[in-house]
Order: structure tokens, then sequence, then C-alpha cells
């Protein structure tokens, strides 16, 4: 089955560039006027989520380390370490929760995703920063993953056949 | 195909509104007197929030000001802005945390001015 894993490779490295570019493009969005600043939307947990569920475990571990390092290029170290620990809780999270639970929809994982993403930011926060001051963001940081967890699962649950059309396209291509 | 929504997913987002609200509720209320200004986690300055004037320090890019009770961010060289928009600060454990300059501000108190109990 020599396609099938070519397939796989080639989803995989799809879906990386697809989670660096949705991080990127959403660096540049103004921030909403209901969320507090910092907050953001995370798009790129869909792709993490969505990989967790079809990929993998390996390929949703490259996917947020790879995310990463590209914030970490961009900008700075404190940002990819944040990333790093955020990507990795929120990734094994979905693992978890999408690849093995399956008893939640699409947006109780949004919002584990986002909840645990905020929870590695602060982790990272709380030791480089090195005051647990920082824990004070906890309870608006919950309502804004609520927010946005919610709003992440919704796009997942509409873009699901998509991706999956997407797969099939390149299944398609490869028995050509 | 994946369900969009579970009794799972209201769980858990019920779960997470109950936690919020419990760690807002269960912040310290107590005016503070001092603050304690800390760079890469290092205390870099104590300051008496308590003065009648206000007076301001930068540390990092970071403008702190303080007096008359509080003490606030005025200003930052990072992008995001978060300890800026942490507002004005005046109760104990309140905290600004400025995560890319690896600045925070925290409000202590070192029970000096402490309401004495009255008796009899």
């Amino acid at each position: 089955m020599k396609n099938a894993k070519i397939q796989k490779l080639t989803v995989t490295a799809l879906f990386t560039s697809l989670s660096v570019v949705l991080s990127f493009l959403e660096s540049f969005l103004p921030t909403f006027a209901f969320l507090p600043p910092g907050a953001k939307p995370g798009f790129s947990n869909i792709i993490v989520m969505f990989s967790a569920m079809s990929l993998g475990v390996p390929q949703t571990l490259f996917i947020v380390c790879a995310k990463a390092f590209f914030a970490f290029l961009t900008r700075g170290a404190v940002a990819g370490l944040m990333s790093l620990a955020g990507g990795v809780l929120s990734g094994i999270c979905m693992l978890i929760v999408l690849g093995k639970l399956k008893v939640t929809g699409c947006v109780g994982a949004g919002v584990l995703s986002a909840v645990c993403h905020n929870l590695g930011q602060l982790l990272v926060s709380f030791i480089t920063v090195g005051s647990s001051a920082v824990f004070g963001y906890a309870p608006v940081l919950l309502v804004v993953s609520v927010v946005t967890g919610v709003i992440t699962g919704a796009i997942l649950r509409a873009s699901i056949p998509y991706f999956k059309g997407l797969e099939k396209l390149f299944s398609k291509e490869m028995e050509r | 195909m994946k369900k969009l929504f579970t009794k799972w997913d209201f769980i858990i987002i019920l779960i997470c509104l109950c936690l919020s609200v419990l760690l807002f509720a269960l912040r310290p209320n107590e005016n503070g007197n001092e603050a304690v200004i800390r760079v890469d986690g290092k205390e870099y300055k104590t300051v008496d929030i308590n003065g009648a004037d206000t007076d301001e320090i930068t540390v990092n890019g970071v403008t702190v000001v303080y007096g008359g009770g509080e003490i606030y961010i005025k200003d930052s060289s990072c992008r995001d802005k978060i300890c800026v928009n942490a507002g004005h600060l005046s109760k104990k454990g309140q905290s600004a945390v400025c995560a890319p300059s690896r600045v925070s501000v925290e409000i202590k108190n070192n029970g000096k001015n402490a309401p004495r109990a009255v008796t009899g």
C-alpha cells in the first residue's frame, strides 16, 4: 500500500501548510470587539482537530510542532514556546477526544481544544514571567475559549465534507 | 458523519463556564498597598502605590504608573497590549502581565495599613 502512504504524506503536508497559513493570517486580524486583546479565534485548531480525527498521532503532532516552529521564526522564542505548549496540549487532547473517545460533537471538541491551547500558553507564561499572577487571566480566557471553541467547532463540522473530498481527490489521483 | 453537538458538548461548555465564574468569584477583594514589579520572574522593584502623587518607571519598554492607591501599565512596546488593557489595578492579587517583555506587575498587601479590628 505505497499509494496510501504517499496520500497520507501529501494530505499531512497540505494540512501543515494550511494550519501555518491560517495562524499567520489570523495574526493580522484586528481583535474582535467582543473579545479581549490577545485572544485569537484559533482557526488552525480546526486543522489540528481534523488531523486528530482522520490522520493519526504522528501527523497531528507534526502539524502542531511545525506551526510552533513557524511562530518561533516569525515571532520569537517566547511565542514559539507558547505555541508549542498550547499546540501539543490541545493536539494530545484532540487525539484522545476525537481519535479515541469519540463521544463529543464538533462544538465540544472545539471548546476543549481552545481551553487546552490557552492552558498551555498560560503555563508557559507562568514559567517565563515567573509569577502566578498570569492565572488571573484564567476566568476571562475560559469564557473566550468557549466562544472561540464554538466557532471553530462549527466551522470544523461545516468543512469536514470538503476535507474528506480533498482526501478522496488525492486517492483518485494516486490510482490514475 | 461527525455530530455537531452532543450532550457531552453541553457538559463541557457548562463546566468551563462554571469554572470561570468560580475562579472569578474566588479572586481576593482586598485593597493592596504595594506592587511588585518583576522582570524575568525576578523582583525588579517594589513600589508603594498609596502615595498621593503619581510616579512612573519604565522597564524593558513597559511604562508603569503608580500612586493614589492604584497602579497601571500606561504603555508597552509589545504588539498585543494585553498588559495595558488589564487596566487600573488596586486590589490585592490583581496583576498585569506583559509576556513578550517578561514584565509583570502584581499587587500585594504588606499589612501595614490594614484596618485594625475594633473591639469593645
